[in-house]
Protein backbone atom coordinates (compact mmCIF):
# COMPACT_ATOMS: atom_id res chain seq x y z
CA UNK A 1 0.00 0.00 0.00
CA UNK A 2 2.83 2.58 1.14
CA UNK A 3 4.54 1.45 -2.38
CA UNK A 4 1.80 2.31 -4.08
CA UNK A 5 1.41 5.29 -2.62
CA UNK A 6 4.94 6.49 -3.11
CA UNK A 7 4.56 5.33 -6.61
CA UNK A 8 1.67 7.38 -7.43
CA UNK A 9 2.79 10.61 -6.16
CA UNK A 10 6.25 9.93 -7.72
CA UNK A 11 4.43 9.40 -11.05
CA UNK A 12 2.36 12.79 -10.44
CA UNK A 13 5.26 14.81 -9.62
CA UNK A 14 6.95 14.01 -12.60
CA UNK A 15 3.75 14.40 -14.39
CA UNK A 16 3.31 17.91 -13.38
CA UNK A 17 7.09 18.70 -13.78
CA UNK A 18 6.36 17.42 -17.31
CA UNK A 19 3.06 19.27 -18.43
CA UNK A 20 4.94 22.64 -17.39
CA UNK A 21 7.36 22.48 -20.67
CA UNK A 22 3.96 22.52 -22.35
CA UNK A 23 3.81 25.52 -24.78
CA UNK A 24 2.16 28.53 -23.16
CA UNK A 25 -0.84 28.26 -25.45
CA UNK A 26 -1.52 24.64 -24.45
CA UNK A 27 -0.84 25.36 -20.81
CA UNK A 28 -2.92 28.46 -20.49
CA UNK A 29 -6.54 26.38 -22.28
CA UNK A 30 -5.58 23.11 -21.51
CA UNK A 31 -2.89 22.28 -18.41
CA UNK A 32 -5.01 22.47 -15.12
CA UNK A 33 -7.82 20.18 -16.87
CA UNK A 34 -5.02 17.81 -18.03
CA UNK A 35 -3.40 17.38 -14.26
CA UNK A 36 -7.34 17.26 -13.31
CA UNK A 37 -8.08 14.62 -14.94
CA UNK A 38 -4.15 12.65 -14.65
CA UNK A 39 -5.47 12.86 -10.97
CA UNK A 40 -8.52 11.22 -11.65
CA UNK A 41 -7.03 8.59 -14.00
CA UNK A 42 -3.58 7.86 -11.92
CA UNK A 43 -5.18 5.67 -9.32
CA UNK A 44 -7.64 3.48 -11.92
CA UNK A 45 -4.05 3.24 -14.36
CA UNK A 46 -2.71 1.82 -11.24
CA UNK A 47 -4.94 -0.87 -10.79
CA UNK A 48 -5.34 -1.79 -14.17
CA UNK A 49 -1.49 -1.44 -15.61
CA UNK A 50 0.50 -1.29 -12.78
CA UNK A 51 3.93 0.30 -12.47
CA UNK A 52 3.51 0.07 -16.55
CA UNK A 53 0.77 2.09 -16.93
CA UNK A 54 2.01 4.71 -14.79
CA UNK A 55 5.65 4.66 -17.43
CA UNK A 56 2.88 4.73 -20.35
CA UNK A 57 1.22 7.83 -18.50
CA UNK A 58 4.72 9.41 -17.92
CA UNK A 59 5.17 8.32 -21.83
CA UNK A 60 2.03 9.81 -23.03
CA UNK A 61 3.02 13.25 -22.54
CA UNK A 62 6.75 13.32 -23.11
CA UNK A 63 5.65 12.32 -26.64
CA UNK A 64 3.22 14.87 -26.67
CA UNK A 65 5.06 17.79 -25.46
CA UNK A 66 7.80 17.92 -28.58
CA UNK A 67 4.27 17.14 -30.62
CA UNK A 68 2.64 20.62 -29.50
CA UNK A 69 5.52 22.24 -29.40
CA UNK A 70 5.81 21.89 -33.07
CA UNK A 71 2.34 22.80 -33.53
CA UNK A 72 2.58 25.63 -31.97
CA UNK A 73 5.58 26.69 -34.28
CA UNK A 74 3.63 25.71 -37.05
CA UNK A 75 0.70 27.51 -36.33
CA UNK A 76 3.10 30.67 -36.01
CA UNK A 77 4.72 30.13 -39.22
CA UNK A 78 1.78 29.61 -41.41
CA UNK A 79 0.35 33.39 -39.14
CA UNK A 80 3.26 34.90 -40.10
CA UNK A 81 3.48 33.96 -43.33
CA UNK A 82 -0.29 35.02 -44.15
CA UNK A 83 0.34 38.39 -42.45
CA UNK A 84 3.27 39.04 -44.77
CA UNK A 85 0.41 37.97 -48.00
CA UNK A 86 -1.06 40.21 -46.73
CA UNK A 87 1.31 43.10 -46.41
CA UNK A 88 3.58 42.67 -49.57
CA UNK A 89 5.28 45.86 -49.46
CA UNK A 90 6.08 45.39 -45.57
CA UNK A 91 7.05 41.48 -46.35
CA UNK A 92 9.61 42.74 -49.51
CA UNK A 93 11.50 45.22 -46.96
CA UNK A 94 11.15 42.51 -44.67
CA UNK A 95 12.54 39.84 -47.00
CA UNK A 96 15.37 42.99 -48.12
CA UNK A 97 16.39 43.28 -44.66
CA UNK A 98 16.62 39.83 -43.48
CA UNK A 99 18.89 39.26 -47.01
CA UNK A 100 21.24 42.05 -46.05
CA UNK A 101 21.24 41.21 -42.54
CA UNK A 102 22.05 37.38 -43.91
CA UNK A 103 24.43 38.76 -46.19
CA UNK A 104 26.46 40.71 -44.02
CA UNK A 105 26.57 38.30 -40.85
CA UNK A 106 27.73 35.68 -43.29
CA UNK A 107 30.89 38.02 -44.69
CA UNK A 108 31.50 39.25 -41.09
CA UNK A 109 31.83 35.38 -39.85
CA UNK A 110 33.37 34.44 -43.34
CA UNK A 111 36.15 37.31 -42.88
CA UNK A 112 36.38 36.27 -39.01
CA UNK A 113 36.69 32.61 -39.74
CA UNK A 114 39.59 33.28 -42.75
CA UNK A 115 41.19 35.86 -40.53
CA UNK A 116 41.28 34.07 -36.47
CA UNK A 117 39.12 30.68 -36.81
CA UNK A 118 40.72 28.50 -38.88
CA UNK A 119 44.21 27.63 -38.83
CA UNK A 120 46.70 28.57 -41.00
CA UNK A 121 46.66 25.97 -43.97
CA UNK A 122 50.44 24.27 -44.68
CA UNK A 123 51.50 26.12 -41.77
CA UNK A 124 53.27 23.79 -39.26
CA UNK A 125 52.14 24.17 -35.86
CA UNK A 126 49.06 26.57 -36.85
CA UNK A 127 47.68 26.11 -33.48
CA UNK A 128 50.83 27.38 -31.60
CA UNK A 129 51.21 30.59 -33.70
CA UNK A 130 50.60 33.68 -31.49
CA UNK A 131 50.87 37.38 -32.73
CA UNK A 132 50.84 41.25 -31.33
CA UNK A 133 46.89 42.51 -30.31
CA UNK A 134 48.48 45.75 -32.21
CA UNK A 135 51.48 46.46 -34.71
CA UNK A 136 54.77 47.23 -32.16
CA UNK A 137 57.93 48.60 -32.94
CA UNK A 138 60.83 47.16 -34.07
CA UNK A 139 62.99 47.75 -30.94
CA UNK A 140 59.80 46.16 -29.28
CA UNK A 141 60.09 43.21 -31.88
CA UNK A 142 64.15 42.46 -31.30
CA UNK A 143 63.34 41.96 -27.23
CA UNK A 144 60.29 39.26 -28.32
CA UNK A 145 62.61 37.53 -30.52
CA UNK A 146 65.76 37.44 -27.75
CA UNK A 147 63.48 36.12 -25.17
CA UNK A 148 63.72 32.30 -26.37
CA UNK A 149 62.31 31.41 -23.20
CA UNK A 150 58.92 32.86 -24.70
CA UNK A 151 59.00 32.13 -28.20
CA UNK A 152 60.92 29.39 -29.92
CA UNK A 153 60.64 31.73 -33.46
CA UNK A 154 59.86 35.22 -34.01
CA UNK A 155 58.55 37.16 -37.11
CA UNK A 156 57.67 40.43 -37.93
CA UNK A 157 56.41 41.85 -41.08
CA UNK A 158 54.32 44.92 -42.97
CA UNK A 159 51.39 44.44 -44.68
CA UNK A 160 50.10 45.32 -47.21
CA UNK A 161 52.37 47.14 -48.78
CA UNK A 162 52.29 48.43 -52.33
CA UNK A 163 54.73 47.48 -54.96
CA UNK A 164 55.20 48.21 -58.08
CA UNK A 165 56.54 46.18 -60.47
CA UNK A 166 57.55 45.98 -64.04
CA UNK A 167 56.47 43.64 -65.78
CA UNK A 168 57.15 43.53 -69.65
CA UNK A 169 57.65 47.20 -70.41
CA UNK A 170 54.91 47.83 -68.33
CA UNK A 171 54.35 48.70 -64.16
CA UNK A 172 51.54 47.19 -62.25
CA UNK A 173 50.57 47.85 -58.68
CA UNK A 174 50.26 44.84 -56.85
CA UNK A 175 50.26 44.06 -53.21
CA UNK A 176 52.71 42.43 -50.65
CA UNK A 177 54.20 41.64 -47.56
CA UNK A 178 57.69 43.05 -46.02
CA UNK A 179 58.80 40.75 -43.69
CA UNK A 180 62.08 39.67 -41.66
CA UNK A 181 63.87 37.14 -42.93
CA UNK A 182 62.53 34.33 -40.54
CA UNK A 183 58.98 34.95 -41.78
CA UNK A 184 59.03 31.51 -43.63
CA UNK A 185 61.14 29.25 -41.46
CA UNK A 186 58.84 30.62 -38.52
CA UNK A 187 55.61 29.23 -40.10
CA UNK A 188 57.28 26.00 -41.03
CA UNK A 189 56.21 26.10 -44.75
CA UNK A 190 57.94 24.73 -47.70
CA UNK A 191 58.62 26.86 -50.90
CA UNK A 192 57.03 25.33 -54.12
CA UNK A 193 60.73 26.32 -56.28
CA UNK A 194 63.73 27.59 -54.54
CA UNK A 195 63.99 28.03 -51.22
CA UNK A 196 63.24 30.83 -48.35
CA UNK A 197 65.60 33.32 -46.82
CA UNK A 198 68.17 32.36 -44.83
CA UNK A 199 69.22 35.35 -42.08
CA UNK A 200 72.82 35.34 -43.06
CA UNK A 201 72.63 34.55 -46.94
CA UNK A 202 70.00 37.60 -46.98
CA UNK A 203 72.12 39.88 -45.25
CA UNK A 204 75.44 39.36 -47.66
CA UNK A 205 73.11 39.64 -50.94
CA UNK A 206 72.88 43.25 -52.67
CA UNK A 207 69.66 43.23 -54.15
CA UNK A 208 66.85 42.34 -51.90
CA UNK A 209 65.05 38.82 -52.66
CA UNK A 210 61.16 38.52 -52.98
CA UNK A 211 58.61 35.16 -52.63
CA UNK A 212 56.06 35.25 -55.17
CA UNK A 213 52.79 33.79 -54.01
CA UNK A 214 51.51 31.64 -56.67
CA UNK A 215 49.12 33.58 -57.88
CA UNK A 216 50.96 36.19 -58.81
CA UNK A 217 53.48 33.71 -60.69
CA UNK A 218 50.26 31.90 -62.52
CA UNK A 219 48.73 35.13 -63.61
CA UNK A 220 51.77 38.01 -64.31
CA UNK A 221 54.35 35.63 -65.12
CA UNK A 222 52.48 32.97 -67.04
CA UNK A 223 53.52 30.31 -64.76
CA UNK A 224 57.33 30.65 -66.25
CA UNK A 225 59.05 27.68 -64.60
CA UNK A 226 62.75 28.82 -64.99
CA UNK A 227 61.83 32.30 -62.91
CA UNK A 228 64.04 31.37 -60.09
CA UNK A 229 67.10 33.76 -60.34
CA UNK A 230 65.61 35.97 -62.40
CA UNK A 231 65.39 40.07 -61.84
CA UNK A 232 62.08 42.21 -60.99
CA UNK A 233 62.18 45.23 -60.96
CA UNK A 234 60.07 46.17 -57.90
CA UNK A 235 59.88 49.92 -56.56
CA UNK A 236 62.74 51.54 -58.23
CA UNK A 237 65.01 48.60 -56.87
CA UNK A 238 65.91 45.28 -58.79
CA UNK A 239 65.08 42.14 -56.53
CA UNK A 240 65.52 38.86 -57.93
CA UNK A 241 63.08 36.00 -57.36
CA UNK A 242 64.62 33.58 -54.88
CA UNK A 243 61.48 31.39 -54.21
CA UNK A 244 58.23 30.82 -55.64
CA UNK A 245 55.27 30.20 -52.76
CA UNK A 246 53.60 27.09 -52.75
CA UNK A 247 50.09 27.01 -53.98
CA UNK A 248 48.43 26.51 -50.64
CA UNK A 249 44.26 27.43 -51.33
CA UNK B 1 -10.49 28.27 -37.00
CA UNK B 2 -11.23 26.51 -40.65
CA UNK B 3 -15.26 27.62 -41.36
CA UNK B 4 -15.27 26.92 -44.80
CA UNK B 5 -13.91 23.49 -44.88
CA UNK B 6 -16.11 20.60 -45.87
CA UNK B 7 -16.83 17.65 -43.79
CA UNK B 8 -15.02 15.15 -46.38
CA UNK B 9 -12.09 17.26 -46.33
CA UNK B 10 -11.55 15.89 -42.71
CA UNK B 11 -11.39 12.00 -43.97
CA UNK B 12 -10.36 10.23 -42.91
CA UNK B 13 -10.68 11.19 -39.51
CA UNK B 14 -7.58 10.37 -36.90
CA UNK B 15 -8.38 7.24 -34.47
CA UNK B 16 -8.48 9.32 -31.82
CA UNK B 17 -10.37 11.87 -33.37
CA UNK B 18 -13.25 10.15 -34.30
CA UNK B 19 -13.12 7.87 -30.56
CA UNK B 20 -13.82 11.82 -28.64
CA UNK B 21 -16.35 12.48 -31.78
CA UNK B 22 -17.91 9.02 -31.02
CA UNK B 23 -18.22 9.80 -27.46
CA UNK B 24 -19.67 13.47 -27.90
CA UNK B 25 -22.11 12.01 -30.17
CA UNK B 26 -24.52 11.44 -27.34
CA UNK B 27 -23.90 14.61 -25.35
CA UNK B 28 -21.73 17.22 -23.87
CA UNK B 29 -18.95 14.88 -21.68
CA UNK B 30 -15.64 16.33 -19.90
CA UNK B 31 -12.41 15.22 -20.66
CA UNK B 32 -12.15 12.67 -17.57
CA UNK B 33 -15.78 11.24 -18.98
CA UNK B 34 -14.93 11.25 -22.63
CA UNK B 35 -11.53 9.14 -21.47
CA UNK B 36 -14.29 6.30 -19.26
CA UNK B 37 -16.58 6.64 -21.83
CA UNK B 38 -13.98 5.64 -25.21
CA UNK B 39 -12.40 2.71 -23.11
CA UNK B 40 -16.00 1.15 -21.22
CA UNK B 41 -17.45 1.69 -25.08
CA UNK B 42 -14.49 -0.35 -26.85
CA UNK B 43 -13.96 -2.65 -23.74
CA UNK B 44 -10.65 -1.62 -22.57
CA UNK B 45 -8.95 -2.19 -26.06
CA UNK B 46 -8.68 1.94 -26.66
CA UNK B 47 -7.43 4.07 -24.19
CA UNK B 48 -6.69 7.82 -24.59
CA UNK B 49 -3.87 8.77 -22.76
CA UNK B 50 -4.66 12.25 -20.94
CA UNK B 51 -2.47 14.21 -22.91
CA UNK B 52 -3.37 12.87 -25.95
CA UNK B 53 -6.90 13.07 -25.26
CA UNK B 54 -6.35 17.16 -24.85
CA UNK B 55 -3.65 16.84 -27.95
CA UNK B 56 -6.92 15.68 -29.74
CA UNK B 57 -9.16 18.27 -28.54
CA UNK B 58 -7.19 21.00 -28.74
CA UNK B 59 -7.19 19.55 -32.47
CA UNK B 60 -10.82 19.42 -32.32
CA UNK B 61 -11.54 22.56 -30.76
CA UNK B 62 -9.08 24.35 -33.27
CA UNK B 63 -10.80 22.92 -36.58
CA UNK B 64 -14.23 23.64 -35.25
CA UNK B 65 -15.65 20.03 -34.92
CA UNK B 66 -15.90 20.63 -31.04
CA UNK B 67 -16.70 23.56 -28.57
CA UNK B 68 -17.15 24.13 -24.92
CA UNK B 69 -20.42 23.43 -23.58
CA UNK B 70 -21.97 26.12 -21.33
CA UNK B 71 -24.24 23.78 -20.11
CA UNK B 72 -23.91 22.49 -16.73
CA UNK B 73 -24.96 19.82 -14.72
CA UNK B 74 -26.87 20.41 -11.58
CA UNK B 75 -24.74 22.34 -8.93
CA UNK B 76 -24.55 19.07 -7.12
CA UNK B 77 -22.91 17.11 -9.88
CA UNK B 78 -20.90 19.99 -11.10
CA UNK B 79 -17.36 20.46 -10.77
CA UNK B 80 -16.17 23.87 -11.10
CA UNK B 81 -12.99 22.91 -12.66
CA UNK B 82 -14.47 20.84 -15.63
CA UNK B 83 -15.06 22.35 -19.01
CA UNK B 84 -17.62 20.18 -21.22
CA UNK B 85 -17.47 20.19 -24.38
CA UNK B 86 -19.78 19.55 -27.41
CA UNK B 87 -20.20 18.45 -30.68
CA UNK B 88 -20.59 21.39 -33.41
CA UNK B 89 -22.71 21.54 -36.51
CA UNK B 90 -19.66 20.62 -38.61
CA UNK B 91 -18.46 17.87 -35.91
CA UNK B 92 -22.04 16.31 -36.47
CA UNK B 93 -21.31 15.86 -40.37
CA UNK B 94 -17.88 15.14 -40.09
CA UNK B 95 -19.09 12.36 -37.70
CA UNK B 96 -21.86 11.51 -40.36
CA UNK B 97 -19.29 11.40 -43.42
CA UNK B 98 -16.87 9.43 -41.39
CA UNK B 99 -19.71 7.00 -40.33
CA UNK B 100 -20.52 6.51 -43.79
CA UNK B 101 -17.03 6.10 -45.31
CA UNK B 102 -16.88 3.39 -42.55
CA UNK B 103 -19.69 1.68 -43.37
CA UNK B 104 -18.85 1.51 -47.55
CA UNK B 105 -15.60 0.59 -46.76
CA UNK B 106 -16.89 -2.56 -44.71
CA UNK B 107 -19.41 -3.19 -47.09
CA UNK B 108 -16.57 -3.38 -49.94
CA UNK B 109 -14.49 -5.79 -47.67
CA UNK B 110 -17.43 -7.66 -46.82
CA UNK B 111 -18.38 -7.98 -50.73
CA UNK B 112 -14.94 -9.19 -51.90
CA UNK B 113 -14.17 -11.51 -48.84
CA UNK B 114 -17.89 -12.98 -49.78
CA UNK B 115 -18.93 -12.28 -45.96
CA UNK B 116 -22.64 -11.51 -45.15
CA UNK B 117 -23.42 -8.32 -43.37
CA UNK B 118 -23.86 -8.71 -39.60
CA UNK B 119 -27.42 -7.91 -38.47
CA UNK B 120 -27.88 -5.39 -36.16
CA UNK B 121 -28.76 -5.90 -32.73
CA UNK B 122 -31.91 -4.97 -31.32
Amino acid sequence: MKAEARSLAVCLCLYRALARAFPYEFKNAYGEELLQVTEEAVALVWQRYGLLGLARLLLDIAIRIPMEHFSELRRDVRYGLRTLAHSRGFAAVALVSLALGFCIAACAYSELHGLILRDLPDVAKADELVTTQMPISYPAYRWYRDRSDLFSSTAVYVAPVPFEVSLGGYTERTWGHLVTPSYFSMLGVQPALGRFFEDEWQQRRESPEIVLSYRFWRDRLGSDPFIIGKTLRVTAMRASSSVLGRRIF
Amino acid sequence: MSKSKPPDDYLPLKPNWLHVLLSLSGGEQHGYGIMQEVLERTEGKVRLWPATLYGAIKRLMDEGLIEESEERPTPELDDARRRYYRLTRLGRRVLAAESQRLEDLVRVIQAKRGIPARKKEL
